[in-house]
This record gives C-alpha cells, structure tokens and sequence, in this order.
C-alpha cells in the first residue's frame, strides 16, 4: 500500500505532507476540507486530474488531520494506492428514503458483498439520524464486515454539511466505500472520556432525536443556564456538555451530542436518538481524560489488525472535543501517534458524529463525543 | 515546560530556546500554565464530588419518594376496591349518624326500595317501617347504639316508593367508636320473596323436628354419596356425636367401623335401588368403641319421587346383644378365667371319640391337672389373690399348649386338656412335663411372687369306644396317683388303676342303694369324763354294712359319698338316728346336764343350705335339748368358705348347739379358728394321744392345745385314749373329757345302752 498526502491552505496552495506523488496508481482519494473549500469545484477537479485513476470522496469538516497537525480552513487530501485491493463506492441521497435507517440499508445493498472486508461510511452531518443509518447499515452488511466513519461537520456553525463522490458534492449525501481483498487488515477503536455528572434526569419529552424536556422542565433553559455567556454560542457550545443516555432496561449508556437548537419550539437535535423515558446526565470532559481517550482508541485500532504495522490510520474525532481541547487539540493527534508509532500515516477529521463499533467483538455503533481510530496494513 | 506552551513556542518561534532576555518572561508565562492547570484540576475534583454526594441524595429521595407512592398507590388502590363492592353490592350498606339518620346507603337501596341514595341521604333511617314493625326496629337499633361494637339483626317490612312493603333483613353494627367510620353500620338485604316461602317452609320443617326429635330411635337422613344431612337427638345417645357434628360428614367414615365397610357399601347401593330393609350391624362411637345397632333403612325420596338419599331409623341393641353372646359364652365357658367349661370339655372330648367312631379320628391324650394345695394360696392370700392365680395358670396352660388342643377349666383348680394327635403315653408325658415346667416359675400376683406347682394324670383314648366320662374318671384316677406319689408330677393311667376305678365305681353304685336297703348302721363310743370316771355322752359313728364286704369305715365310703352327692342323705339319716338314740337314753337315764351326743358333719353337708333346719327338725322331732347335741366338724369346712362358716356356726350355736373342732392337731391348727368360730371345744387327734406317755413332746403338744384352748374358754376332749396312763396325763393337762378304746370300742345301739345302764366308774388314776 502507498499513500500520498497533500495539504492545501489559502497561504501556501498544495504542499506535500507525506509519502510520494501517487499519480494514476492511486484508486482512493479522501478529501477533507472545511465547507467553504469543498463547496468548490475546484478542489474536487485538481484532486481528480492529480489522481486520475482514483475515486475521490469526501467531506466538510469541523476540523481536518493531517498528520499529527489539526487544521482549519484546509483540503486535505489523502490518496492510496493498494498492492492487491480493490475498492467500490455506494451513494445515497437522505431524501430519497423515509428514514435513516432505510437509506442504511439502500446504502449496504450498493456495495457488491463477496470479498468485501470493510466500510468506511461518510455521512451528511445535520440531516440524518445516525443511529438509524447505522441500524440500517449494520443490518445489510454480511456478517462480521465492519463499518466505520463519521458525520460530516460544518466548523462550529452547524449550518450545511457536504459529502460528495468524484467532484459531485451535495447536502444529504451519504457515501460508502468497501475495501475488497484477502489481504487487507482492518482495526477500530472508539473511546470517549468523557463523565457523566450532576442528577439524572428522565426525559420527559421527544420525539426521535428532538428532546423538549427533561423532568417536565425545557431541555433548552437548561443548557442555557448551565453554559451561562456561552449559552450565545449553541449550538456548537452544547457539545461542551454532551448527554449520557441510559435506558431503564439497563443497557450500556450511550453518549449524545447537539446538532441543533430551535429557539422557536424549545427544542434541541442530537445526533441520535434521545427516547422518552431513558435516564440522561450531562457529560463534562478535561483535557487529561480525552487525551486517555484517543490513546485508548488508538491502542485498540492497533489490535485489530493483528501483528501487521498499519499503513495508514484514519481519525475522525468529535467536534466536542475540539471545542474543549481549542489549542491543546493536537495532543490528541500525538497521543495517537505515540501509541501507532511513526509508520502509518495519519488522516482523517473533527467530525459531527462517529461510526465504529467500541471494538472489534462490538457492535457497529453511532457515537459523539469519541476518537474514533481506523488502522488499516495490507499484507504483501 | 508545560506542553502547550512548547508547542506555542515551536509554532511562533521555530524553537522552544528563546532569546535570553525572552526567558524570564517565558518562565512566567509557563508557571501561569501550570498554576492554571492545578486550579482547573481541584476545582474539577470539587465539582466531581459535589456532583456524586447529590446524585447520591437524589437517589435516596428518589426511593423514598418511590415508597410512598406505592404506599399511596395500595390505598388507593384498596379504597377503590372496597368502594367498588359497596356499590355493586346486591345487599344495601348504610352508615347511619347515631341519631339515626342516614349518612350513606349504597346504590343498591334504589334497587329495592325504589328511592334515590341521594334522596334518602339526611332522613330518618326507619321512617319508612311498617307501623306494626317499627317498635322492634327501633329497639334493635337502640341496643346497638348503647354499645360499641354490637351487632343485631331484625326483619321487618319497609315501604317501596312506588308501592306496598319490602322484607328486609338488616344487621346493624355499632362502629361509632372506629374513626375511620364513626357511625353505624347497617347491611340490609331483601328478603321479600324467601320470607314468604319460609314461613310455609318453617312450619313443615317444625312438625317434622317435633316428630323427629321426640321418636325413641335415632334417626339419620344421608344423601346418595352418604354425607349425613340431618341427625336428630337420639342419634347422640347412640354414636357419641352430636347432631351438628355429624352433619356434613359421611356416615362411612365416622360411623361404621372400618371393616365394616363393603357391607354397608353393598346396603347403601340397594338403597339406591330403592330396596327398604332392616338389619343389625356394628356401630362404631365418637370415643372409639363400638356397640350394636339396628337399622330400618328406606330410600328417602325429593319431591319429584327421586331418590336422594337414605333415613335409617336407629336402635340401639347393644346391650341386647352383650346379653345374647355373654349367654352363649357363659354357658360354656368359664367366667373367671375365660377357658371352656366342663361343659363345653365334655362337648368337645364326645366329638372327638365320635371322629374316632367315624373312623376318621386321631389318638387323642386327656390330662386332668389339680394344682397342688390350692386351698393354702387362698387362705393365706385371700380369694381375689387365688382367682387371679387360676387365671394366671390357664393362661400358662393355653400358651404351653399347641392351637388345636383344648383347655378347660373343670371345677375349682382343675384344669382338663384334651390333646390332639397324642398317640403315646411318652407323647402326652412330655407335654404334661411342659405344662408342669409352665408352672414351675413364679406367679406375680398383686406384687408378690407366688410358687404354685400341679400334679396331672393323663389318660390316653385309642378307640371309639370309651366315654368321656370314663376317659376322665382315668385321667382323675392317675392324678389321684401324682398326688399320692407326692405331688408336682404327672402318672399316665394303667390296668391297675383301672381296677381301682372300677372298685371305686362298683362302691359308688353300691352306696345308692345302701341307704334304702338299711344297710347303714350307727354304733356309739362313750365319752367319759376324766374327771369323775362316768359316761358323759356318745359319739355316733357310721357303718355300712355291705351284703358282700362286709362292714366298711366311714374313711373307705364317706369320700364317695361326699364326691357323689350321696352324702347329703346319709348324713341327713345319721343325724336323725343319732337324735331319735339320744332322746331314748336320755328318757332311760335322766341326768342334770342330760346325756350328750356327737355327730359328725362332712364338709360337703356343712354347706347344704338348709343344714341349721335339718338339725333344728330333728332336735324338735325327738324332743332333745339343743344343748346335748354336739356337731363335729373339721379344718377344712372352715377354711373353704370362712364366712359362710361363720354365719353357719352362729345359726347352729343359735339353736343352743355346741360346736366340736374335729381331728385338732393334724391339719392346719389354726388357733386362730378358735378365736374365729364360735367353737366349743377341740378334739384333740389320736395320733398325740397315742404314746404320749411315753413321748414328752407329744405330751408337751397336748399340754399346749388344752392350755391355749382354756385360755379362750374353749374346751377339750382327747381322742384314741388306749392305754391306762393317758388319762391322769390328760387330766393334769387340762383335758376334761376323752374317748378310746381304753374305755370302749365303738357299740351297736343296743350294747351301748347296756353299759350306759351299768354306769360303769372308770378308776382313772
């Protein structure tokens, strides 16, 4: 597997960041770029013309990785060139389909099964229900391929989010590309660290993953009044205090992060779904606990691919996170690096939404709040 | 240098080494950053706790906020409930104030009295009682409000709204006293249509009660699968249980005893069938027992003429019964040890030779068993004592003895045995040996031990031929063998015996006819007075004079006569000749006191009942004073029947008799008899007369009779007096009278009237 990294910002246009120029022998391109950058034309065309053999997909981002550097206002592009896989794209657009949960399934059933080994799913990040797609997804796939990836994300403005395939760029676009062949290993870690504080509370009022109220009181007024002067910020500032739902059966607790406030119905919109009855507590983070986060997940991507040195590792971490880290985020990106070591290369982004199972005996989940670390190494 | 300020410094400067006038701000720059971090990183811990110390007071909140909402909850929950039957109750619940006016009535009041609850609510209670009711309606409800917690029931009729009157039934409660309801409380139902049927049904229920209860039987109505639906008094007397106990429960199982049960099944199905019947069964009673009963069964049919059941009318006849079988076993056997009599012996022994007679019997062995000094154990341990020692030994004999043998109890302490297949005399000794080794260990009776030992003569039957009185009359005649030989052991009758048996039947037939044909005579020994050498009296002696041998002893033939009832006549004769005697003499020798005369009495003719008028008949009939006649009896007469005796003894003494203690000396001795008995005098036996002159001790003995008997006031006349020392010997020791040969034999009537005439002077010196 060879890889070719690229970096493009408004001061220095492309300047290399790793490997060596790939040209037609490059099937893959991922492109990462903040909105406004990916809205254009012409990030797409240069991609395509520098790597005319490969399928570039992307997204907007709230953040991209390149390396171990964090950057704003950027294209990052990520082009690979595989020894003996090969690699198909699926594409669905949310309007399409009544649910989530249905384009998951659409989505799956795109990509040929036989051989295939893994996913790597890029998602619209405001107008879909993650958990749902996720269901959807997991559900079609064959058993044992897992799915891993992200929410595409807007900075922290949270207005549009873009996905697109070969230069066709949309809102409500939904991307999928299967990995096919024997020798390509795949690992996935997921991590939070983030805790749970203050009372529980029962959600009272909802409606998928809208949430009203929390014990007969407005959600809204108390995020407002918890964030104090950067209650102005929402809903970017919501991700400082993500929800941990739990439901009353007793399952693992999930983490819920804010997409949107509506000032007009009192509501906010998470990135799954925040059913009545289950209990929530807000979550707070500190940059010691994240950090354990990201080497965690690190460290449990690096154990799925059994024995080989990965190639190249894909980050896509939570906007929530940025928020809370602001100057210390690459520390994150380092701690990564410390556990994977100097080989691989590292890409990815701050994302609006996580895909991955915990690790490799889970299930395929939609997280918040995370680092998610997808380690990949093809065998000779 | 904290982390992000190095990379702030890498970023900005290309390098974390800043100029050196640069340092020393960098340095505080990066102790901000660290002083920052600690505050961030306590004030987080804070935070942190704060958080968990109110999760955890919310939790508690939230369990005990959980607890009284389900406490709540339940008592909503069972408020609505209890409502909920008040309302769709068919009676009317009410709460009256204690005034009596209505608080609440249930939604049932409009139901049956046409008026809304609503509309009754604040009014009188019993307004609308029937006039001629409402006086005991207000008593009752009066009584309850007097008292908290009391409960009373009243029917009376109540207007319905639209028209004519209601039956109700209502049962007031006082709960006046309970906060939760302070009021009380009154369930009404209507009983209309029931009280209307009731009272035709009351009526007939009561004629039926009054006949029921008054009849002399008990009287049971059962249902087909006999459970017991009405029992009247009687039927108490009878079972044990009282008429209420058995109703609900099965006859079956509480009545009947257990084995009886496939009877009374088979009964109960022809009952069903409609078969009506008497018969007599066992009853088993509360307390266990059972008795007898009988039982006129008839099918009991409902209205419609089916049968549903069974009434048995009841009699008890258990003591009927007890009668009936204590009857049949009392004739034939033994009530004191329960053993078959000699009846019942005899009966079974005739079955046994008429097997053999048939041909189709076995030898078979009859033991006749006497237990040893029988008489000793009940005088000395008294009567019950001796009757549980014969019960103790029957018991050892049928527990030594093989199933198929019999035992009987014969008479007094003789047991008979019949054995079965005993085909040889070693056979029937060895089990006669068992018996005795059976006895052999020691009686417990009332807590002491007691030895008893038996003799047993065994007699054998090899043909039909023989009689059962025979084959015992040679079982009698070998235990009168044992007994000879020394008691405690067993003979087997032979020939010999058998000529001894013979002779001894031959004397008994013989005897019958002594008595008519005069072979009986009396002859007469003086009895002198050793004080003045003169004849004082006679003592008259039987003789029989037998046609072929001769003149035989009253020892030879007065037992036979005693064992064959023959004595009673005999004696009855000896006394009145002896009487007839006494009055010639006396009228020939006239003396002051008159001429006496002893006759001797045999223990069987001191029990006759009618002794005492026997001998008054024949005092009175020849004309001789009481008080001449002296009666001899001996020990044995005494120790059988002591009171009897006694009461016997004072009737005789009553006439002006005196009473003679035969044979002293050789029996029992009892001195005490003659503290007992109203005994005159004692008569010395021969056997310590004869000799005494030469023998000290006998001397010494007689010395000791007379001196105790004179100590009583009992006099003493010595018998066998023979040789011409004894008399001055018996007189210094204080005997008055005596008789023997010394002076003269036994004479015929008319010789001993000629020595009386002599008066002849013995010189006694």
């Amino acid at each position: 597997m060879d890889i070719e990294q690229t970096t493009w910002t408004a001061p220095g246009g492309w300047q290399p960041a790793a490997g060596q120029p790939l040209g037609g022998a490059a099937q893959l391109v991922l492109l990462f770029g903040s909105r406004e950058l990916l809205d254009q034309a012409q990030c797409w065309n240069e991609a395509r013309g520098r790597y005319p053999g490969a399928r570039v997909v992307g997204c907007s981002t709230a953040g991209e990785i390149a390396g171990t550097r964090v950057l704003d206002d950027s294209v990052v592009a990520t082009a690979v060139a595989f020894a003996h896989t090969q690699v198909r794209v699926g594409r669905v657009s949310l309007s399409e389909f009544g649910c989530s949960e249905e384009a998951g399934r659409a989505l799956a059933r795109s990509l040929e099964p036989a051989g295939l080994v893994h996913v790597l799913v890029l998602s619209d990040g405001l107008h879909v229900n993650g958990t749902e797609l996720v269901k959807g997804l997991s559900e079609q796939l064959p058993h044992g391929v897992a799915a891993t990836g992200g929410l595409s994300g807007d900075g922290s403005r949270f207005e549009r989010t873009l996905v697109g395939v070969d230069g066709d760029v949309a809102e409500g676009i939904v991307v999928a590309v299967g990995f096919y062949g024997p020798r390509l290993r795949v690992g996935y870690g997921s991590l939070g660290g983030w805790d749970p504080f203050g009372p529980e509370r029962v959600i009272t009022r909802s409606r998928g993953n809208v949430l009203f109220e929390m014990d007969g009181r407005s959600a809204l007024q108390l995020y407002k009044r918890y964030l104090g002067e950067h209650a102005a910020e929402l809903p970017a500032s919501g991700l400082l205090f993500p929800l941990s739902l739990r439901t009353p059966d007793g399952e693992a607790p999930v983490v819920r992060t804010i997409l949107a406030v509506d000032e007009a119905e009192q509501s906010l919109t998470f990135a799954g779904d925040v059913p009545e009855g289950a209990i929530a507590r807000l979550m707070k983070a500190n940059f010691e606990r994240l950090i354990d986060g990201a080497t965690g997940a690190a460290r449990t991507s690096g154990d799925g691919i059994r024995g080989g040195t990965a190639q190249l590792a894909l980050l896509i971490s939570c906007v929530g996170r940025k928020l809370i880290l602001k100057q210390r985020t690459e520390e994150e990106v380092e701690s990564v690096r410390d556990v994977l070591g100097g080989g691989p290369v590292l890409a990815g982004f701050y994302s609006y939404g996580e895909i991955s199972p915990f690790s490799a005996s889970t299930r395929c989940e939609l997280h918040n709040q995370t680092m998610t670390v997808t380690t990949f190494f093809e065998a000779e | 240098m904290h982390k992000l300020l190095l990379r702030q410094l890498r970023r900005h400067f290309g390098s974390p080494d800043v100029p050196a006038e640069l340092r020393g701000f960098v340095d505080a720059v990066n102790q901000a950053y660290e002083e920052a971090q600690g505050d961030r990183v306590l004030l987080e811990r804070a935070m942190e706790l704060t958080s968990q110390e109110m999760l955890e007071r919310y939790r508690d909140l939230q369990a005990q906020v959980g607890e009284r909402e389900r406490v709540e909850q339940a008592l909503r929950h069972s408020e609505e409930y209890f409502r909920s039957l008040t309302e769709n109750a068919s009676d009317v619940v009410s709460v009256l104030e204690a005034d009596g006016t209505v608080r609440y009535h249930s939604p049932a009041i409009e139901r049956i009295l046409g008026y809304s609850p609503e509309r009754l609510a604040g009014t009188r209670a019993f307004a609308g009682a029937h006039p001629d009711d409402r006086g005991a309606v207000e008593a009752a409800f009066g009584e309850v409000r007097r008292t908290p917690g009391a409960v009373r029931s009243v029917t009376y009729r109540n207007r319905h709204a639209s028209a004519g009157w209601r039956v109700l039934e209502s049962t007031a409660t006082n709960l006046l006293h309970a906060p939760a309801v302070a009021g009380i409380v009154v369930n009404s139902r209507d009983v209309t249509e029931r009280s209307v049927a009731e009272v035709a049904l009351r009526e007939s229920e009561i004629r039926f009660r009054t006949v029921a209860e008054s009849l002399g039987e008990g009287l049971l109505i059962t249902d087909l699968d006999d459970v017991i639906q009405y029992a009247n008094p009687r039927v108490e007397e009878i079972y044990g249980w009282r008429p209420e106990e058995l109703v609900g429960r099965r006859g079956l199982e509480v009545l009947i005893p257990p084995e009886d049960l496939e009877p009374f099944r088979e009964r109960m199905a022809r009952r069903a069938r409609g078969v009506a019947e008497r018969y007599e069964m066992r009853a088993l009673r509360k307390d266990g027992t059972t008795g007898w009963v009988e039982v006129h069964g008839t099918p009991f049919r409902n209205a419609a003429g089916d049968i549903v059941g069974t009434l048995g009318a009841i009699t008890d006849i258990t003591e009927r019964k007890r009668v009936q079988e204590q009857l049949a076993h009392g004739a034939l056997h033994d009530a004191l040890t329960g053993l078959p009599n000699r009846a019942l012996f005899l009966n079974r022994l005739e079955h046994a030779l008429e097997r053999i007679r048939r041909g189709r019997g076995i030898p078979f062995g009859v033991l006749f068993l006497d237990v040893d000094r029988f008489k000793l154990v009940n005088d000395s341990l008294g009567h019950g004592p001796g009757d549980e020692l014969l019960r103790q030994i029957g018991a050892r004999l049928v527990q030594a003895l093989r199933p198929g043998d019999t035992v009987s109890r014969f008479g007094g302490d003789e047991f008979t045995v019949m054995l079965e297949r005993v085909a040889t005399a070693v056979d029937a000794t060895h089990v006669a040996e068992r018996l005795l080794a059976a006895l052999a260990v020691p009686f417990s009776i009332g807590g002491r031990e007691v030895y008893a030992s038996a003799s047993i003569g065994i007699a054998l039957c090899d043909g039909g031929d023989a009689h059962p009185e025979e084959l015992l009359r040679n079982a009698d005649a070998a235990l009168g063998r044992a007994k000879a030989h020394g008691r405690g052991r067993c003979e087997v009758f032979d020939r010999q015996m058998h000529a001894a048996a013979m002779r001894r039947l031959q004397m008994e037939t013989d005897l019958r006819r002594a008595v008519p044909n005069g072979e009986l005579r009396l002859v007469y020994q003086p009895v002198v007075s050793l004080g003045a050498g003169g004849i004082v009296g006679f003592e008259a002696l039987a003789r029989w004079e037998h046609p072929r041998h001769g003149t035989i002893e009253p020892a030879d033939f007065i037992p036979v006569a005693e064992e064959t009832g023959l004595i009673e006549g005999i004696g009855r004769w000896v006394l009145d000749e002896a009487c007839r005697v006494l009055a010639a003499w006396q009228a020939a020798v006239p003396r002051d006191p008159p001429l006496t005369m002893a006759v001797n009495v045999s223990a069987r003719q001191f029990v006759q009942p009618d002794l005492v008028q026997q001998v008054e008949c024949s005092i009175r009939r020849h004309g001789v004073p009481a008080e001449s006649v002296r009666l001899e009896i001996t020990e044995s007469v005494l120790i059988d029947k002591p009171d009897a005796a006694a009461e016997t003894l004072v009737a005789l003494r009553g006439l002006g008799l005196k009473l003679h203690l035969d044979d002293f000396g050789t029996g029992y001795s009892s001195l005490a008899f003659l503290e007992r008995f109203p005994i005159d005098a004692v008569k010395i036996d021969r056997s310590f007369v004869h000799g005494m002159e030469s023998e000290p001790r006998r001397a010494r003995f007689v010395a000791g009779i007379a001196a105790f008997a004179r100590s009583l006031g009992v006099g003493v006349v010595a018998e066998g007096v023979d040789a011409r020392a004894q008399p001055a010997l018996l007189r210094e020791r204080g005997c008055q009278l005596a008789q023997g040969y010394l002076f003269s034999r036994p004479l015929p009537p008319d010789e001993a009237e000629r020595l009386l005439l002599a008066e002849p002077g013995w010189i006694l010196d």
